[in-house]
């Protein structure tokens, strides 16, 4: 991306990814995309009572080019499903998606042919918050998360090996429907 | 608040013994053939349209469907060849009506001063499979606020010639209510000035809402465990 | 592009009717490019501009296509159905009881007068309307106006926030905080609550939700 991903490793960069993930994480500008009933308690959220402005995020962006996170709130449908993906594309790196809701991360209660069971069917999500709709304060829980995991984030070569790591656990996991034994 | 005068117990119509019963269903909805773990798999339900009510309908019905009668007359159109039956159930008046007729039978309930039923509420479709011959039905609401009057019309279509005349002409709005029965049902309506789907992507196949178009769910993966979509699962509750 | 063989421009107005206005088309999707194109072609000032189903002003996701003279709209048609769910067949696979669940979140904002209606359809297909407590309706209809209240708060918030009065978005919301906060302490939930069921309410008012209302 820019400078900061060819430095090498080392105090250097380790340093740079400290105070870039700070500058990123403190005026994180979501993009509009609530859909549907989780879109409400995503307005509740920017509004006085579960302020998001004490997190710099009360600029919700129109322009997906503007925006740093989208927060998919509600239920996709087919119809829409080609609209998340070009609003997606849209947007310009560094991006983060949350998928806020049952709905958005896995169908939610809608399991038939007009929605799409998961947004993570059509683009990469970084959070899922589950709820139907989630409270306010699970919502700013989330992003809470998200903060913590853009602060840690790392860049140039640390994020190469780190996206290898990824990689590599992924491949060797057990499939969820195979993890048995969890309740002994 | 009492029933519909054609029962005197002051029971729905569809419990009375002349009731038109098109389908049986067995056990609950949901998969069949495995095992059953509700208990209510031994159920046995018979599905039946409310039977042709008998004169006097009670109330205001009799008005509306003499001066109905009388409307069509005056038209030209035969009253009992369009109309098929007249049911008063449970409080609300409903027509059959033949789809040749229906335009007319429009054009009268709007017109005529002792109906104007001006307006059009919607039109929905319903898909009987197993009645053949009246597979698809379009069922046209129409409330008269001169009047405040709510009537129902029931429209019949086989699923070998899905076609039904257009009541755009007569009720303007009732332009994307056919356009949504079109894409849920599959019901043509001849005369419509734009028949698209309107709800599912514009290349969809299929109609979803008829009753053999599988509800399309997948099975959910938890830990440790796949359950099945709800149209293919065993019946819990 | 659909496959029936519906003639998608039976609507198409002869040209050399009334005033020289041009081919009147009616777009109602599927043709959308056909139409871009021949109103490019005919070289007119007007412009065609797609205000997608993602944008700020229109709540929910509302696909707008719009003719443009200048700033002034001449025309506009609505392309709908991004947020068709299939509650409808879905609810074909549940009891009547959790059917609730789904209509409820059919108007978001007010999910109490969903469920009203059709519990109300539903009690009169069974025939018990008059088994319905009596307290039930009116605990019913005490529910739906402090929706009606939190519903209305949304659209005067809203559409104070489309011209330009962000502020008043604020206040909106704030106020319906309070409205919200009570639907939690008699329902359990902010939203989507199944509270009315066929048959009446899922339980009484909690003691001291009257003193709170008040």
């Amino acid at each position: 991306m820019g400078i900061e991903e060819k430095l090498p490793s080392g105090f250097m960069l380790t340093s740079v990814e400290h105070l870039a993930g700070y500058m990123r994480k403190s005026s994180l500008w979501p993009a509009t995309f609530g859909l549907a009933c989780c879109a409400i308690e995503m307005m509740t959220t920017g509004a006085p009572r579960y302020d998001l402005a004490r997190f710099g995020m009360e600029v919700f962006r129109a322009s997906p080019r503007q925006a740093d996170l989208m927060i998919v709130a509600g239920r996709v449908s087919q119809k829409m499903a080609p609209v998340v993906r070009q609003v997606y594309d849209q947007m310009v790196e560094p991006k983060w998606v949350l998928s806020m809701g049952v709905c958005a991360s896995s169908g939610g209660m809608f399991n038939n042919y007009a929605i799409v069971q998961g947004v993570d069917h059509i683009i990469p999500v970084d959070i899922y918050l589950p709820g139907c709709p989630p409270r306010p304060e699970m919502l700013i829980n989330a992003i809470l998360e998200l903060h913590k995991q853009i602060q840690s984030m790392p860049l140039g070569v640390n994020r190469v090996a780190a996206v290898k790591a990824a990689e590599a656990a992924a491949l060797a996991a057990t499939p969820t429907s195979q993890m048995k034994g969890l309740l002994r | 608040m009492t029933d519909g005068v054609s029962d005197p117990n002051g029971l729905p119509a569809t419990l009375s013994p002349s009731a038109d019963v098109i389908n049986t269903r067995r056990g609950m909805f949901g998969s069949h053939g495995s095992g059953d773990t509700s208990g209510y798999g031994g159920l046995v339900r018979s599905v039946a349209l409310p039977p042709p009510s008998g004169r006097p309908y009670g109330g205001w019905f009799d008005e509306v469907a003499d001066a109905l009668a009388s409307a069509l007359d005056a038209a030209g159109t035969d009253p009992d060849a369009a109309i098929d039956n007249v049911v008063v159930d449970r409080n609300e008046l409903s027509f059959v009506i033949r789809r040749e007729h229906l335009l007319a039978v429009c054009s009268a309930l709007r017109d005529q001063p002792d109906l104007r039923f001006e307006m059009f509420s919607g039109v929905s479709g319903v898909h009987y499979p197993e009645d053949a011959g009246r597979e698809l039905r379009a069922v046209y609401h129409l409330l008269s606020i001169t009047h405040n009057r709510r009537v129902r019309l029931e429209v019949s279509a086989p699923d070998a010639d899905p076609h039904i005349p257009s009541v755009v002409g007569i009720y303007p709005s009732a332009d994307w209510h056919e356009r949504e029965t079109w894409d849920f049902f599959g019901l043509i309506f001849d005369g419509h000035p734009a028949l698209t789907r309107i709800e599912m992507p514009d290349d969809w196949p299929g109609h979803p809402q008829r009753k053999d178009y599988p509800l399309g769910g997948i099975p959910v993966e938890y830990k440790g465990a796949t359950i099945p979509p709800p149209d293919t699962r065993r019946s819990y509750s | 592009m659909s496959e029936s063989t519906i003639d998608a421009d039976a609507g198409i107005t002869p040209p050399d009717s009334a005033s020289a206005e041009g081919r009147v088309f009616t777009a109602s999707g599927g043709d959308w490019a056909d139409i871009a194109e021949e109103a490019a072609s005919l070289g007119e000032e007007r412009i065609v501009v797609n205000m997608g189903p993602q944008h700020p002003s229109t709540h929910g996701v509302l696909r707008l296509i719009l003719e443009i003279d200048g700033e002034t709209v001449t025309e506009a048609r609505c392309g709908i159905g991004y947020l068709h769910t299939g509650i409808e067949k879905s609810m074909e696979f549940r009891t009547w009881t959790q059917g609730v669940t789904f209509c409820t979140r059919m108007d978001y904002l007010t999910p109490l007068h969903n469920e009203a209606a059709y519990c109300l359809a539903v009690e009169k297909l069974l025939g018990i309307t008059d088994d319905v407590p009596e307290r039930a309706s009116i605990i019913r209809v005490l529910l739906m106006e402090l929706n009606r209240l939190s519903s209305h708060l949304v659209a005067l918030a809203t559409g104070g926030m489309e011209i330009g009065a962000l502020t008043v978005m604020t206040v909106g919301f704030r106020e319906r905080e309070v409205v919200l906060h009570l639907l939690e302490q008699i329902t359990g939930l902010r939203m989507n609550h199944a509270f009315i069921r066929p048959g009446g309410l899922v339980q009484d008012l909690p003691p001291g939700a009257i003193d709170s209302v008040r």
